[in-house]
């Protein structure tokens, strides 16, 4: 191009681009018909295209070289004469001034002209300024007024003679004593900046004042902004990042806060201990990628003099990650003072609870003592892995903050990526320690119970009274194969002002376990409702939860209920409570109030009142106890799909497809928990019956053998007897059964009775079953076991029944049915033998008492208690179609005696044949739930196989 | 500091007075003070000072004329100056750094210890200086102007000053150089 191109090109360009965007087509096609110039057009054209490049580009990269908005001998606003420069700060030159107005000397910071260049670096550079003059602290440079002159803003601060600590150092690390008392002032300055919402950022040695044995922190809210992430006028300036000597290591990201300045400020006291820094130590960058990857021990550097209380602090601040620092300066003094307080008053009041005293006092030297912890292990715990939550220890006195525990587990359980431990096994894990089930555990037995129960992480937390409000202190330790010592542990404390934002310091602290166990932000977010809306933010309705969950762990269910009662009583809502009352009821055989609940802890889980971990398993267990193992699979599948780490899903899941008569997929769903999740006696439990199912009775041995090292003896007793029943050897399975009566307790003992009558009827010794089972009955009795009473009397009618005893039979089933919600198995089998008996009114009234209850379940036993009473009525041909319904909606594992019964009746002798002897050839149906099927029904199917061969 | 401030104020004397050999006497004085004082900066007791390539103009500047303010024109002859210098100092810089990472062995300043540059930034800054030596070639005034903007900082006034012609061809320069660069750079 020649210049008289380039002018030429210029006028049109300007002729161009005077117009508005819009109209510069029409410009340009104007130029067109004038301009024959080809090329020329071209270039015109490309240049009319870039005419509007993004702002940023070219925007100057150098600062306007404007040289001093004040000088020397200026009197500035009228008011401050300017004396000499001191020198020149991060943000411009300092000036030495004597105010007129006030007749004193001030220092005059002229800001530096590259920051009044990009209005919206100025804009929040006085907007810091603003805040940062409402700080009045003596730790704290003064800034008295912002004003501008020439253009250029500057401000009048406080005149502080003195020297800088960097300059101090150089005469020689401080003494203990000096460096303490500048220690605190520094922590007690940045507490009133960040109280006051400021972040000092360039924390280092040259901006710390001392004026004789003060401290004072310049240049507050005046550090240069750093390159902040995704600030792209920064980032495109390029500038340096900040004072890297001093800075946290995720300050290096272009991410500070408070905690920041709290790394900074360690930094520099341990600084300070030392003197200036020594040849081989890295500066710089390199200084600050040695601590932001951890290779930096700041325990050896800690003199051993110092007290303990600073030493904690100190490395707390220092931790390489800012979740393991202090959150703010407040709680640094709130550490070093409540931590005094708490050490040495607490000693003096013992008598008030020796043990939250003991404790408190032990987890607080524990703190202090065991160093321990540097930065997380990103990895984090396998997925799949157990929390453990040990109790909280509320040392507040307010004894209605006990439920804190249960916020927090209730909290923990969202994660999709770990398990937290059932807390209900803490009953019988203490009694397997031979401790007393009620007890609470001591750090110590905790971790011994997290090694016994495999669980990697526990998790303790403490509550503290903190002037008005709360601090929840959490530790996490990560526990090996030996109890103690654990193989890392974490801290880290959580504030609150009062009980409501109790629930947000759980929250954040159940965020911090879970990120520092590994899970990520994603699933973190996914799954993260605030804990009072899955639980309920009443403070009296938690206590009572957590202590109703301890009566129930601790195997009180009976005096469990109530109190969940009248946690429900406070709120209404509180779906978790509904579903645990339902959970209890149900198991009490009180079935139609415990679905009550149940359903209604269903209806709020879909009104959103519970977490969706704890909504799926809400509906599948509802399902599953309403035996509508269908409707149950969607939602396990749904569940193990969405939890893939859930280890109750899979298990939960295994028992509804055992329920659906799906063995090999139970077995196969059972199988796989246990190698992912390792054994539980439940998930075995399962198994077992899925391979009794098909008859695979070693694997069934074996499975045995896991539940005995699971120290469940009792439970596998049953399965011992049960497997030597299925093989015909009775006496063995009766040496069992026996043991099992004698060495359980309780109702374990009382089924253990039930069973031995059950497997006498078996061999055909009906007498002897009658016997143990009136024996058991009043033995029952005796024990407040109602619900199991009523279940043997109704077997014992059954019995009279067969004997001949009609009368007999009518008057135990009264007896049966008089216990306070005979259980609706009880009244199933109550009518089908009134109606068998010949008492069909009394049958038809005793129907009106079944509960309402929904699913298969209710559906068959209804089908067959009308069956029953067609049948007595003599309505064979009804009677068969309802039995028929009935066994096709039965658990497919029913014998179905009843269905055969009636079949024979209506002259269906093959089909009756064919289910007599599908009873007599599989032992199976009657071990599947032995207690749900009439005694004898095996010995009744081959007396009938024999009787029709005889025929 | 080698440069004493009444050097640099005898020479801007020169510089007014239309000596050009002045011109380039101050440009190398002020380079090599930049580069001094940047490895001054660098060393280890001064490491928790900030450092930027416009603060160590700034630098030189208020060491020169702290005491006594120079007059407007002299100001911006400075100013002019130091955007040559500023420059040349990031083109430089800009070489040694690749340079670097293609293994050369020049000699590099250790400004990488201090100086987080975009490395998007830094090809810039060369891509804009081949540009600009282009357009010199038919438009001297233009690259001169973008010169003083992008490397010095300088105001459409303080332009308009020092080259002597009036702020709306200031600013139809610049809108013209722009869009050229904005073109060539984005080819």
């Amino acid at each position: 191009m020649t210049p008289e191109q380039w002018q030429r090109l210029q006028e049109l360009f300007d002729e161009v681009t005077q117009k508005p965007l819009a109209d510069r087509p029409t410009a340009l096609r104007r130029v067109e018909e004038t301009v024959k110039d080809p090329s020329l057009l071209e270039e015109l054209r490309r240049l009319v295209e870039h005419a509007e490049p993004d702002a940023e580009f070219l925007r100057p990269i150098q600062a306007k070289v404007a040289g001093c908005a004040i000088q020397v001998g200026e009197v500035v606003a009228g008011r401050f004469e300017i004396l000499r420069l001191i020198g020149r700060g991060g943000m411009g030159q300092v000036f030495e001034a004597r105010d007129r107005k006030l007749d004193e000397q001030v220092a005059i910071k002229v800001i530096a002209p590259e920051f009044v260049r990009d209005a919206a670096l100025l804009e929040r550079f006085l907007g810091e300024v603003q805040i940062a003059r409402r700080i009045s602290h003596p730790n704290i440079c003064r800034i008295h007024d912002l004003g501008e002159h020439g253009g250029v803003p500057y401000l009048s601060m406080e005149l502080l003679e003195g020297e800088t600590l960097a300059k101090h150092l150089e005469q020689g690390p401080l003494a203990l004593p000096e460096w303490e008392h500048i220690a605190r002032q520094l922590f007690d300055g940045l507490r009133a900046a960040h109280m006051a919402g400021i972040i000092h950022r360039d924390l280092k040695p040259s901006n710390l004042m001392l004026v004789g044995s003060r401290l004072v922190i310049l240049d507050f809210g005046l550090a240069r902004p750093i390159l902040t992430r995704g600030d792209s006028s920064l980032t495109r300036t390029g500038t340096l990042i900040g004072t890297l000597d001093w800075m946290a290591p995720e300050q290096l990201l272009g991410e500070y806060d408070e905690r920041s300045d709290l790394y900074s400020a360690a930094l520099i006291l341990l600084q300070a201990l030392k003197g200036k820094p020594s040849e081989n130590e890295s500066s710089g960058l390199a200084g600050a990628l040695r601590r932001a990857t951890g290779d930096t021990d700041f325990r050896k550097l800690l003199p051993p003099s110092m007290t303990a209380a600073w030493r904690y602090v100190l490395l707390r601040c220092l931790e390489r990650d800012p979740d393991g620092r202090p959150a703010r300066a407040q709680e640094v003094q709130d550490l070093l003072t409540q931590r005094r307080r708490l050490l040495f008053a607490g000693l003096g009041n013992l008598a008030r609870n020796r043990w939250i005293r003991i404790s408190t006092v032990t987890a607080i030297l524990l703190a202090l003592i065991i160093p321990g912890f540097r930065y997380l292990n990103r990895e984090g715990l396998k997925a799949g892995s157990v929390i453990m939550v040990a109790s909280t220890l509320n040392s507040t006195g307010e004894t209605k903050l006990d439920g804190i525990t249960s916020v927090l587990r209730a909290d923990l359980e969202q994660s999709s990526r770990f398990n937290v431990w059932d807390d209900q096994r803490l009953g019988d894990v203490l009694r397997s320690m031979r401790r007393e089930a009620l007890s609470k555990p001591e750090p110590k037995e905790w971790r011994e119970i997290a090694v016994r129960e495999k669980a990697p992480l526990l998790v303790f937390s403490t509550l503290i009274r903190l002037g008005d409000g709360y601090m929840l202190a959490i530790r996490s330790e990560e526990i090996g194969s030996a109890p103690e010592p654990p193989v890392k542990a974490w801290e880290r404390s959580f504030t609150a002002t009062g009980p409501a934002g109790l629930f947000e310091a759980l929250h954040d602290a159940a965020n911090w376990i879970r990120s520092n166990a590994g899970e990520n932000a994603a699933d973190l977010s996914a799954n993260s409702r605030l804990p009072q809306d899955i639980t309920t933010n009443n403070w009296e309705a938690l206590q009572l939860y957590d202590q109703a969950r301890s009566l129930n762990a601790a195997r009180h269910a009976t005096e469990a209920i109530p109190v969940f009662q009248r946690a429900i009583q406070l709120d209404p809502q509180f779906a978790m409570a509904l579903m645990w009352l339902g959970d209890l009821l149900n198991a009490q055989n009180k079935s139609e109030e415990g679905f009550a609940y149940w359903r209604q802890a269903i209806e709020l889980a879909h009104a959103q009142h519970l977490s969706d971990h704890e909504t799926l398993n809400i509906e599948s267990r509802y399902y599953i106890e309403i035996k509508d193992f269908k409707a149950a699979e969607p939602v396990l599948l749904d569940w193990t799909r969405r939890f893939p780490n859930d280890s109750l899903a899979p298990r939960l899941l295994a028992s509804a497809l055992f329920g659906l008569g799906r063995y090999e997929d139970a077995i196969s769903a059972a199988r796989g928990a246990q190698q992912r999740f390792g054994p539980t006696v439940f998930g075995t439990s399962i198994l077992i019956r899925g391979l009794a199912a098909r008859n695979q009775l070693a694997d069934v041995e074996a499975q045995i053998q896991v539940l005995e090292s699971l120290s469940a003896h009792a439970v596998a007793l049953r399965f011992g007897g049960m497997t030597a029943a299925m093989r015909g050897d009775y006496d063995e399975a009766a040496r069992l059964f026996r043991e099992l009566a004698s060495t359980a307790q309780g109702e374990a003992a009382s089924r253990a009775i039930g069973l031995l009558a059950i497997l006498e009827a078996d061999r055909g010794r009906m007498d002897e079953a009658y016997n143990i089972l009136s024996a058991a009955i009043s033995r029952d009795r005796d024990e407040g076991e109602y619900g199991l009473a009523s279940q043997k009397t109704a077997a014992l009618a059954f019995l009279e029944g067969i004997r001949g005893n009609r009368e007999l039979a009518r008057t135990r089933v009264q007896e049966a049915v008089s216990v306070a919600g005979p259980s609706p198995q009880v009244i199933l089998e109550s009518v089908t033998i009134l109606a068998r008996n010949g008492y069909v009114d009394d049958a038809v009234r005793l129907l009106k008492r079944f509960p309402s209850g929904e699913g298969p379940g209710f559906d068959a036993a209804r089908d067959r208690m009308q069956g029953e009473i067609a049948a007595a009525r003599g309505e064979l041909q009804n009677a068969v179609e309802l039995l028929d319904r009935a066994a096709s909606t039965d658990r497919p594992r029913d014998p179905k005696e009843y269905l055969a019964r009636v079949l024979d009746l209506a002259g269906y002798r093959e089909r009756a044949k064919s289910i007599y002897q599908n009873i007599a050839d599989t032992p199976w149906v009657i071990w599947a739930s032995p207690e749900d099927v009439w005694p004898g029904t095996r010995f009744i199917a081959r007396q009938y196989l024999l009787k029709a061969k005889g025929e | 500091m080698v440069t004493t401030p009444g050097e640099v104020s005898k020479l801007l004397e020169r510089i007014q007075e239309g000596d050009r050999s002045a011109e380039s006497r101050l440009f190398d004085l002020l380079y090599a003070d930049l580069r001094r004082m940047a490895a001054y900066h660098l060393r280890r007791e001064r490491s928790d000072h900030t450092l930027e390539p416009t603060a160590l103009v700034h630098e030189v500047y208020v060491k020169v004329f702290a005491q006594s303010p120079p007059e407007t024109r002299t100001r911006a002859h400075f100013m002019a100056l130091a955007a040559q210098v500023m420059r040349r100092f990031l083109v430089d810089h800009a070489r040694t750094r690749n340079a670097e990472k293609r293994g050369g062995q020049q000699e590099v300043l250790p400004l990488d210890q201090a100086f987080v540059y975009d490395t998007r930034r830094s090809d810039e800054f060369l891509e804009i200086h081949a540009a600009l030596e282009r357009l010199r070639e038919w438009a001297p005034r233009q690259s001169q102007i973008v010169e003083m903007r992008y490397f010095g900082g300088m105001s459409e006034g303080e332009i308009a000053e020092y080259l002597n012609v009036s702020s709306r061809t200031i600013k139809r320069d610049w809108a013209m150089a722009r869009a050229w660069l904005h073109a060539e750079l984005s080819t």
